[in-house]
């Protein structure tokens, strides 16, 4: 039997190539397509966390820092207010009740 | 033994076994091995103490919170006591494995029987809710385990396999309180008996509109993540390779098995009809699992990442097994072909935990002799050095390759003998998953122990007598389950019969 009838080259281009070859294909589709789907999810998820920790840091942080810093500045100018001398209070006191006569005497004349 | 808490006994047992583990220091894995030993006696006893007709045996059943449907309520049929019974034998052989464990052995053991804990946990209860918790009870010892004590790249492996597990886990619990909401149930024997009338999708409809089918198919998520299924498998490879080798026997020898038991609890049971709907998919999916992973596992160098493949490959043959008996019966043939295909699942899952958790078990003693090569270009010759380990080794590939006479043939055959009347289409492309897998294994021996020995394996010491004595009964239950098969299928078959009598397709 001349060259075994080229049963082992027959076998060698046809089974066993089609196993080795489909094999990497597994492979490849396991760690490119399925793993690149997974890869793909992940890398979404740390994006919107970045994006999220943007937002935190630049928009809300920031809105609400400003609101505290105004807070700070009108507690301030409150705390001016609260001297501890009576005199003041009843200076404040006066202002207040001219005022407020100011208002009831221009509303009784609408 | 009371009946009444045999399995609440079996479930805390692992618990306490932990606590004191946590304080034993070097002396964890002693308490371990009593522990993990106790528990094995006391799934025999489960084992023993099962209905003759199939149902639920050692019911305990106690109110919890029952305005949110959570009951404290336990049983086990043949299906659950076969799992105790695995669990139970493969965290025995995978406490057995880790005594190589010097970085805080005290908490390791604690957490491998936490985790023995919530396997036997998952396998008994009755309730969703209850079962819930062990099933996510099962994955935090499991994430630490792949974080402090495995590989170079644990951290991802683990960080993927949380949140992958974690996902498929959500959907889960969304579906089922879907479900709760339409009946008012989280009891898997109530919830089974209503989808058998169909009452189960009349109520759902009725309550949330026609969403029977997402809910069927956001169940099916969840457990095809953990079985796993193609493309839902990404995590295993990863997770298997970083893992130390005893946690990889846990794995796959054990938890893998979490999410084909929960297919056949609570996703045919209650979603039966759902399934048979999506058939076709569903076992293009279970073929693709089968082929593509014998494909994967023949590219891959390292043994862990082929035995992990092979794992997907041997998981894929249970799925086959499932989507294929997921159809209405006409007549008494087709009733028979999904008792075999049933038969033939819950066979597999026993024998692949068995199998699987042996061939990491051998891994890790030659990782233990060579300093950690585990690349099978690595290795070479070891049959002359090492003739123990080859003859116990290769009892076990064998057994992997579905030999006739060892376990792994007698679940395979059962799967396709049942499988072919219902789906011969998905059954004979599967065909070619079994013969790329002997090529793999005929691969693995052939370069790890024939040819020349490498300069780094010159002095390749054999087993020792206890690696023997140790490995011996596992070797031996192969050989006896591959002869003895009805060993397992006259207690299980009562429970097939019983099951697929209250499925509705």
């Amino acid at each position: 039997m001349r060259d075994k009838l080229y049963v082992d080259e027959f076998y060698g281009v046809t089974v066993i190539a089609f196993y080795g070859w489909w094999a990497r294909v597994a492979d490849w589709l396991d760690r490119r397509v399925w793993g690149g789907v997974v890869a793909g999810v992940a890398w979404s998820f740390g994006l919107s966390a970045q994006l999220n920790r943007f937002l935190d840091t630049n928009v809300v942080d920031g809105g609400f820092d400003k609101g505290c810093d105004e807070l700070a500045v009108g507690g301030g100018l409150l705390a001016r207010v609260q001297t501890g001398r009576v005199q003041t209070y009843l200076r404040i006191l006066a202002l207040a009740v001219v005022v407020l006569a100011a208002i009831l005497f221009w509303s009784s004349r609408a | 033994m009371s009946g009444i808490h045999l399995l609440t006994l079996l479930t805390m047992l692992p618990l306490v076994g932990a606590a004191i583990a946590l304080w034993s220091g070097k002396h964890a894995r002693a308490v371990a091995l009593i522990t993990t030993l106790i528990s094995l006696a006391l799934a025999l006893v489960v084992w023993t103490q099962l209905p003759a007709n199939g149902g639920y045996g050692l019911v305990e059943q106690h109110v919890w919170a029952p305005s949110l449907g959570i009951n404290y309520y336990l049983g086990v049929d043949g299906l659950g006591a076969l799992m105790l019974l695995l669990s139970a034998i493969v965290t025995l052989m995978s406490v057995d494995a880790a005594n190589r464990v010097h970085h805080q052995p005290g908490l390791y053991f604690a957490l491998v029987l936490t985790l023995e804990a919530g396997l036997f946990g998952s396998f008994t209860a009755l309730n969703f809710f209850h079962w819930f918790l062990f099933w996510e009870l099962c994955l935090i010892p499991a994430f630490f385990l792949i974080k402090l004590w495995g590989g170079a790249r644990r951290g991802p492996a683990a960080t993927q396999f949380f949140v992958y597990t974690m996902a498929g886990s959500m959907a889960l619990l969304v579906a089922f309180l879907a479900v709760f909401l339409s009946t008012g149930s989280m009891d898997f024997p109530h919830l089974t008996l209503l989808a058998s009338t169909g009452e189960l999708e009349q109520m759902v409809t009725e309550h949330l509109g026609p969403v029977m089918l997402w809910l069927a198919i956001g169940v099916l998520a969840g457990f095809a993540v953990k079985v796993p299924m193609i493309p839902f498998h990404t995590w295993l490879p990863a997770a298997y390779a970083e893992a130390p080798s005893p946690v990889t026997m846990l794995l796959t020898g054990a938890m893998s098995k979490m999410g084909v038991y929960g297919l056949l609890r609570i996703a045919l049971p209650l979603f039966g009809a759902q399934i048979a709907q999506i058939r076709t998919p569903l076992l293009v999916l279970a073929v693709a699992t089968v082929v593509m992973g014998a494909f994967a596992a023949a590219a891959q160098k390292d043994l862990k990442r082929i035995f992990a493949y092979m794992s997907v490959n041997h998981l894929g043959y249970c799925l086959l097994g499932i989507f294929a008996l997921a159809v209405p019966a006409a007549g008494a043939a087709a009733q028979t072909s999904q008792a075999m295909a049933l038969n033939g699942v819950i066979l597999q899952m026993f024998n692949h935990g068995l199998t699987a958790a042996a061939l990491f078990w051998f891994v890790a003693m030659m990782q233990q002799r060579t300093g950690g090569h585990r690349g099978i270009d690595q290795f070479g010759g070891l049959g002359k050095p090492a003739p123990a380990l080859f003859g116990l080794m290769c009892i076990a590939l064998f057994s992997s390759l579905g030999l006739p006479g060892l376990n792994g043939f007698v679940g395979e055959f059962l799967i396709f003998r049942g499988a072919f009347p219902l789906a011969w289409v998905a059954a004979t492309v599967s065909i070619l998953g079994l013969l790329v897998t002997a090529a793999v294994i005929l691969t693995v021996i052939q370069k790890v122990f024939t040819g020349p020995v490498p300069e780094h394996c010159a002095g390749f010491p054999d087993l020792h007598h206890s690696e023997r004595m140790a490995l011996i009964p596992v070797i031996g239950l192969m050989i006896l389950l591959g002869l003895l098969p009805q060993l397992i299928v006259e207690s299980v078959n009562p429970t097939v019969v019983n099951l697929l009598a209250h499925w509705r397709f």
